[in-house]
This record gives C-alpha cells, sequence and structure tokens, in this order.
C-alpha cells in the first residue's frame, strides 16, 4: 500500500488544484456561455443555441427595425480579428464539407462579431419554431454535423415571399447581422432569399 | 475550388488553427506517456479513465454544472491513481479493474444521462461525446491556451524526469532498490495520464481515445528499438497522423477522431511492414 508523506500529498494537492484552476479559469467564458461546447439537440438549437449572451452590448451604431418580433433592435458591432475572404461578396458555405460548415455556423453562434454585415449563404433544413410563451414564429436553416450527432442553425427573415416547409431541403441567401430581444442577443440573415432544392 | 485553395480558405477562420494547434498538442502529449503505457501493460487504461471521465460528464451535466471539468478531472485523476497504484499485491488485477471501471462507468454515465435528460437529444450528445464530432472544432481561445499550458508542463514533466520514467518503465523493482521514488512516479504519471485523457476527449472522443495513446507507440515499436528512438518516432508519428486526420476530416466532411483514428492504423500497417522489409519484424 502506498504511503504518502506530508509534502508528496501537498504537492499532489496542488498539482490537482492547479490543474483544476487552469481549467476551470481558462473555461470561465464558457460558464457564461455554458452551452458553447455541449453538443446540443435540435429543439436545443432553435432554444439556445441562435442565442447568445451579450457580455459586451456597446455597438458603434443602433437601428431599431421591428421585424414583426416587438421590442428588437438591430446592433451593429465593430468586425472581430481577422476579415472573411469571400467569393464575389459573399461567405458561401454551401461548397464546404459538413464539418466546416457546421463549425462555422457554430462560430457565428458564438462568435458573432466577424460575421455582422456579410452576405451568407448557406444550405440545410428548414426549420420552423413558435415560441409557446410568446406565440412568435421563427424560422432557420439547420445544418449537422457529419455523424449527424449535432446540428445548429441560422434564423432568416425574407425580404419576400413564402416560408418553405419544414424539413424542406433550402438554400438560403441573406445579410448576417445579431439584434437583440429581451436580455439576449440573436443573429439572424435578413433580407433573405431562399430557394428549394427542388428548384435549383 | 481545389483541395489546396479550399485549404487555404479554411485556414482564415481561427476555429481552424485552434483545432489543428489543439489537435497536435494532445496527440503529442498521449504518444509520449503512451510509450511508458504500453510497456507497462496499461495499453487500455486510456479506454477506462475515458469511460469514468464520461460518466463524471454524466453526473456534472444532471447536476447542471456549469463547467463540468471541475468534476470530471479530479474524478478522473483519482481513479488514476486508483488504476496505477495496483501492484503485486492488489486483490483486482490492472485489466480486471480498468475493466471494471471502464464499463461500470459508461453503463452509469448512459443510464443517468437517459433517466436525467439534459437535452432533447440524449443519443445525439452521447454519441458526440464518445466519438469527439465536433467538439475540436468548436474550441474556444481560452481553451487553446489551457492547452498549451497543460502541454508545456506534460512535456517538461516527460524531458526532466526522462531517465526517472525510463526506469520505472522497465524495472520497477530495480528502481525501487536504487532509491528512485517508484510510487511517486507512478502517480505522477497517473495524475498526467487522467489530465491527457481529459484533454484528448475533446479531439477524438471517449471511445477513441485508446488509439492516441497506444498506436502511435507500437507504430514506432515496429521499427527502433531503443525507449528515446521509440518516444520520439512515436511523438512525430502521433502529430503527423493527428495532423493529416485533422486536414482530411475538415477537406472531406468525416468525422475528425475516427479519421484520425484511421490514419494512426494506416501510419501502424507501414510501419509493420517497414519493420518487416528492416529485417525487425
Amino acid at each position: 500500500m502506498i504511503k504518502y508523506g506530508k509534502k508528496q500529498t501537498a504537492v499532489l494537492g496542488m498539482m490537482m488544484a492547479g490543474s483544476i484552476l487552469m481549467n476551470g479559469c481558462g473555461l470561465i467564458q464558457n460558464s457564461v456561455h455554458s452551452d458553447k461546447n455541449t453538443p446540443k439537440g435540435v429543439q436545443d438549437v432553435l432554444d439556445e443555441q441562435t442565442a447568445t449572451q451579450s457580455t459586451e452590448p456597446a455597438a458603434t451604431e443602433q437601428d431599431t427595425t421591428n421585424y414583426g418580433y416587438g421590442d428588437v433592435t438591430n446592433v451593429d458591432k465593430p468586425t472581430g480579428d481577422f476579415e472573411i475572404t469571400t467569393k464575389d461578396g459573399v461567405l458561401d458555405i454551401t461548397d464546404m464539407s459538413s464539418e466546416m460548415v457546421y463549425a462555422i455556423v457554430y462560430n457565428m453562434v458564438t462568435d458573432p462579431d466577424q460575421f455582422v454585415d456579410l452576405p451568407v449563404k448557406i444550405d440545410g433544413g428548414m426549420s420552423v419554431y413558435e415560441d409557446p410563451h410568446t406565440k412568435k414564429t421563427y424560422y432557420a436553416c439547420l445544418v449537422y454535423d457529419a455523424a449527424g450527432c449535432c446540428a445548429e442553425g441560422i434564423e432568416f427573415v425574407l425580404a419576400d415571399g413564402d416560408y418553405p416547409k419544414e424539413g424542406t431541403q433550402i438554400t438560403v441567401t441573406g445579410t448576417f447581422t445579431t439584434y437583440n430581444e429581451g436580455d439576449k442577443q440573436y443573429i439572424q440573415l435578413k433580407d433573405a432569399t431562399v430557394t428549394t432544392n427542388a428548384e435549383q | 475550388m481545389n483541395w489546396m485553395e479550399k485549404l487555404s480558405f479554411y485556414f482564415q477562420f481561427p476555429l481552424v488553427r485552434y483545432a489543428l494547434i489543439v489537435g497536435v498538442l494532445i496527440a503529442l502529449c498521449s504518444s509520449l506517456l503512451g510509450v511508458t503505457l504500453v510497456l507497462k501493460r496499461f495499453s487500455f487504461i486510456g479506454d477506462g479513465l475515458s469511460h469514468v471521465a464520461f460518466g463524471a460528464m454524466a453526473i456534472a451535466a444532471i447536476l447542471n454544472i456549469a463547467n463540468q471539468t471541475l468534476l470530471i478531472l479530479p474524478v478522473t485523476i483519482i481513479c488514476a491513481i486508483l488504476l496505477l497504484r495496483t501492484g503485486q499485491n492488489a486483490k483486482i488485477k490492472g485489466d480486471a479493474a480498468i475493466a471494471m471501471l471502464s464499463v461500470g462507468a459508461l453503463a452509469f454515465g448512459y443510464l443517468v444521462l437517459n433517466v436525467f435528460p439534459t437535452s432533447a437529444n440524449v443519443s445525439g450528445d452521447v454519441c458526440s461525446t464518445l466519438f469527439g464530432s465536433m467538439s475540436i472544432l468548436t474550441i474556444r481561445k481560452e481553451e487553446v491556451w489551457i492547452c498549451i499550458i497543460l502541454s508545456i508542463l506534460v512535456i517538461a514533466f516527460f524531458v526532466l524526469f526522462y531517465h526517472r520514467i525510463f526506469d520505472v518503465t522497465f524495472d520497477e523493482s530495480f528502481a525501487r532498490s536504487a532509491g528512485t521514488k517508484v510510487d511517486w512516479y507512478n502517480l505522477l504519471i497517473a495524475v498526467i495520464i487522467a489530465v491527457i485523457i481529459v484533454l484528448a476527449m475533446n479531439l477524438v472522443g471517449s471511445l477513441l481515445i485508446s488509439a492516441l495513446i497506444i498506436f502511435p507507440a507500437l507504430s514506432a515499436m515496429r521499427i527502433f528499438k531503443s525507449f528515446r528512438a521509440v518516444t520520439i518516432c512515436s511523438a512525430v508519428i502521433s502529430v503527423i497522423c493527428a495532423l493529416l486526420g485533422m486536414l482530411v476530416s475538415i477537406l472531406t466532411g468525416t468525422p475528425v477522431g475516427s479519421t484520425i483514428v484511421a490514419v494512426d492504423v494506416l501510419a501502424f500497417l507501414i510501419c509493420y511492414i517497414i519493420g518487416i522489409v528492416g529485417g525487425r519484424g
């Protein structure tokens, strides 16, 4: 049986505490965005993954636009740390692998700053969600990872026209933006156009 | 877009750069300790500890702990210590102890998640945790720094205590008689393995962690004989396979963890053939 001296016990305790502290400190941001690295199901994508806690709500400009959701404020944020190279001015993620599509959409949800005002083209499954409390209806395009375990989605608002039926495979092009509803920040593609895969 | 253009396009996204950095560091650290574990006949400890970590994650999820690592890491470390301290007088020997903890924790974790579901898609969440579907591509900057710091500590430990690790790996009795604090080094190795396992779950998931640990070491042993050469070769193979696996996964849309392990298997086959051709096998 191993007997540990006081010194060894103290060092072991410090190592464990150090490991925990380093993981705890580094992941404090995660405790605020607690669902960021936790795989979420489809329902949770619309409920939680499209909402991000805004820790820095300050914006360079504010434009209040009512999309029919009541008290909604468009927040134009400064761009992030890097410039995204686009093809013909559009971030086209329809041509990417499923892993990258999921990862980039996840990145859009968790760190939307660098995507604001960027035209984005995405394809996936049509999803419709009605908030049971507010009775508002939200329309989103869902993407899955390669294994089909995880899903992410982006809400979109059409410039005009009708929304496709739920489950339809669609391609959506719109301008990436963020807005506040209540005390949470959400992302969406505004002034969007949608085509179903059958039409393409 | 050809694959080169695609890759350069992907590299503009920080998430890809973070994933590659973390993946390489995890692969490097796991390969270093992998040589020791394989030689000490503890190849499956990675599997066992990762399943324990899964069980701890399940408990943390139902307890709604925001930072689950605060529970997962200590539990995994304690189990690593319990498993690696079993000596000749242990009532339950090494492989049986690992099997017991491994399947028990896995079953318990899945049972708990189903009885107390924390999301609408439990199976999807479990699948993602077990196979590390997307975790590596959703790593945040803070986690990258944590990984870098922990990796530096692991590598520093291995470099500074290389000779002691060598002694403890090959002949514990002799090392003990020579005055080496064998129990203390076994304890340190156990703690570091637990840390690496928890980190590696992000890369390949719980079920595939053993591959990261054992395949590079076994591949290197097909070619080289000395402990130092095997260790260095194992580290190189592990890093190359992890890098290649992640790039292939990103380009082709295959699951990251499985692709890395597939590349590891391929590397083992190549090394096996090299070993036979070179007269080593």
